[in-house]
């Protein structure tokens, strides 16, 4: 009865002997191994719930449980005695054409890593991308993996590689909380300038939504073809921006008309050959 | 009708019943015109007019609306569950008629002050309000169902565009006692300064933070609720104003909610004053 009990020295594993107690050992080293992956797991998960975007954290916690369990199995199986050799080579094989495979995913992961820490854009922010693509300009939508999403202004929605992204130029329209118009309007010659400007000013300073300070400058800023230009600078806050530009342009207009400042229409001269001279329009 | 020329006492919570306002209304020489007149505010007139009477649920519908030179800008339809409704019109910190652009106020003082090192200074100046007008439910709280402001509003960029605030503007004098405000259009605010530094400082301007702040009124008449405290220190070779704001009631006078704690706001200006 007690032969029956007795542990062998032995056992045979895929045609290779394992000692027993190396056996033992191996599987010792397995379940601690899974232990620590878990609770890496939880603490990584914990940690950066609060720290990274749920996307990152789902990822990073994956990535820290898979690789504790791999450096484990790898760890016990050498422990085993089980020769790796071939599946190393193998390994180093197949790593290589994986990594030539997802270059560029890899390029995407690395990019949206460091959009997420630069943070030249955030979801919900109002942006234009530039340079490497062509134009593309609307609201952030989501910053993903692999990927960033935006909804253009006409409401479509454009998936943009994180390379490309983060290789282009940004221009974030929300990033600061105040921004300035510049509008430039063109009076007559023949118009009163300075009642033009003054005209101008008054009007902005009974715009609420034209800050105070920094103060808005309207000034004659060149001599046109047909016309004097002004520019009118003033700063608003940047999230009514395209509201007042459009109330200002409208009132603008209204004002110099009810002061009878005229906006001139473009006009030109025409001179004929023999000498005679003709207004045009 | 109650209108803010011949009547005392507009800040506060009025009831007004169903059959009155009915009654009132079926008296009234046009009948084409329901509209109830609670009050009017220069160009703004707001009324209520009842709506009818729901029979499976017993409440009574009213309906709330703003006229602006006569032309409706607000139109809001109140549930009672008894039949009565109660209309309440508070003092209000000016960042309601345009939400979410500012939760600060500038104000800068016609007559800036300057203060000796190591010296305290009592004063007070006179900031924006608007008129909050609120439905309360019966001991169930009041919400804010719209917003008057007849005060000119402007706003103002304090410090950088990345890193600064967008505050309400007011230009004020300081005045060493308590003085006389514009009717639903200023509030009194008390301050108290302590310059903490070597040297001699001016005040130009100073930033409150107002988010969750409410006011005291008395009289119609209204009132910063709570201290502002300002203290002027140096950091890293530079004079910041720490303005602090305890927002509690400290008047003989009516808040228009009671708080159910004390808010205390904080605003470092490091952007200069």
């Amino acid at each position: 009865m007690f032969a029956l009990l007795t542990i062998p020295q032995s056992i045979t594993i895929f045609g290779q002997q394992i000692a027993t107690l190396t056996l033992l050992q191996t599987i010792i080293t397995l379940i601690v191994g899974f232990i620590v992956a878990y609770v890496a797991k939880s603490l990584t998960s914990k940690y950066a719930k609060g720290n990274l975007p749920t996307d990152y954290s789902k990822k990073l916690t994956l990535l820290v449980y898979y690789g504790i369990i791999a450096i484990t199995v790898i760890s016990a199986l050498a422990q085993s005695g089980i020769d790796l050799t071939g599946l190393f080579l193998a390994g180093g094989f197949a790593g290589i054409v994986i990594g030539f495979a997802t270059q560029s995913l890899f390029s995407n992961l690395i990019s949206g890593i460091f959009l997420y820490m630069d943070k030249p854009l955030k979801v919900g922010d109002p942006v234009l991308i530039t340079g490497k693509l062509p134009d593309v300009s609307g609201v952030v939508v989501t910053i993903g993996v692999l990927t960033s999403r935006i909804r253009i202004f006409d409401g479509t929605y454009v998936t943009l590689p994180n390379t490309d992204v983060f290789s282009s130029e940004i221009h974030n329209y929300s990033a600061t909380i105040a921004r300035r118009i510049q509008i430039t309007i063109g009076v007559g010659y023949d118009e009163d300038l300075d009642k033009a400007i003054k005209v101008i000013t008054n009007l902005l300073a009974d715009t609420p939504l034209v800050l105070v300070e920094p103060t808005p400058n309207v000034y004659a800023a060149s001599v046109g073809e047909y016309a004097i230009n002004i520019n009118i600078w003033c700063w608003v806050p940047s999230s009514v921006m395209f509201q007042v530009q459009m109330q200002l342009i409208n009132q603008i207009k209204k004002h110099l008309n009810d002061n009878n400042i005229k906006i001139p229409l473009p006009r030109r001269i025409l001179q004929i050959a023999d000498g005679n001279r003709v207004a045009g329009t | 009708m109650l209108e803010t020329s011949n009547r005392k006492g507009v800040y506060g919570c009025h009831s007004f019943p169903f059959l009155d306002t009915l009654a009132d209304n079926s008296n009234s020489d046009s009948s084409n015109n329901k509209d109830f007149t609670l009050f009017n505010f220069r160009d703004h007139k707001i009324s209520l007019t009842p709506e009818g009477e729901s029979i499976k649920s017993g409440n009574h519908l009213f309906r709330y609306k703003r006229y602006l030179n006569n032309e409706v800008v607000v139109d809001k339809l109140l549930t009672s569950s008894s039949p009565s409704v109660n209309v309440c019109i508070f003092p209000a910190v000016p960042l309601y008629s345009t939400p979410d652009l500012s939760r600060h106020l500038y104000l800068k003082f016609k007559s800036p002050f300057v203060v000796d090192p190591h010296q305290k200074l009592d004063f007070y100046a006179k900031m924006p309000i608007e008129i909050g007008i609120f439905k309360e439910s019966h001991k169930k709280g009041i919400l804010l169902i719209d917003c008057i402001s007849l005060c000119k509003q402007q706003y103002i960029l304090y410090g950088t565009p990345e890193h600064g605030a967008i505050c309400r503007y007011k230009e004020t004098e300081v005045y060493t006692a308590e003085s006389e405000t514009a009717m639903f259009e200023e509030a009194l605010i008390g301050m108290h300064m302590h310059n903490d530094t070597d040297k001699i400082i001016q005040i130009n301007m100073l930033v409150i933070p107002l988010n969750d702040v409410m006011l005291e009124h008395r009289n119609d008449n209204a009132y910063l609720s709570g201290k502002t405290e300002i203290k002027v220190g140096s950091s890293f070779g530079k004079d910041i104003a720490n303005v602090q704001l305890i927002n509690a009631k400290t008047r003989d006078s009516q808040l228009s909610q009671t708080p159910s704690k004390e808010v205390t706001q904080e605003f470092l200006m490091d952007s200069g004053f």
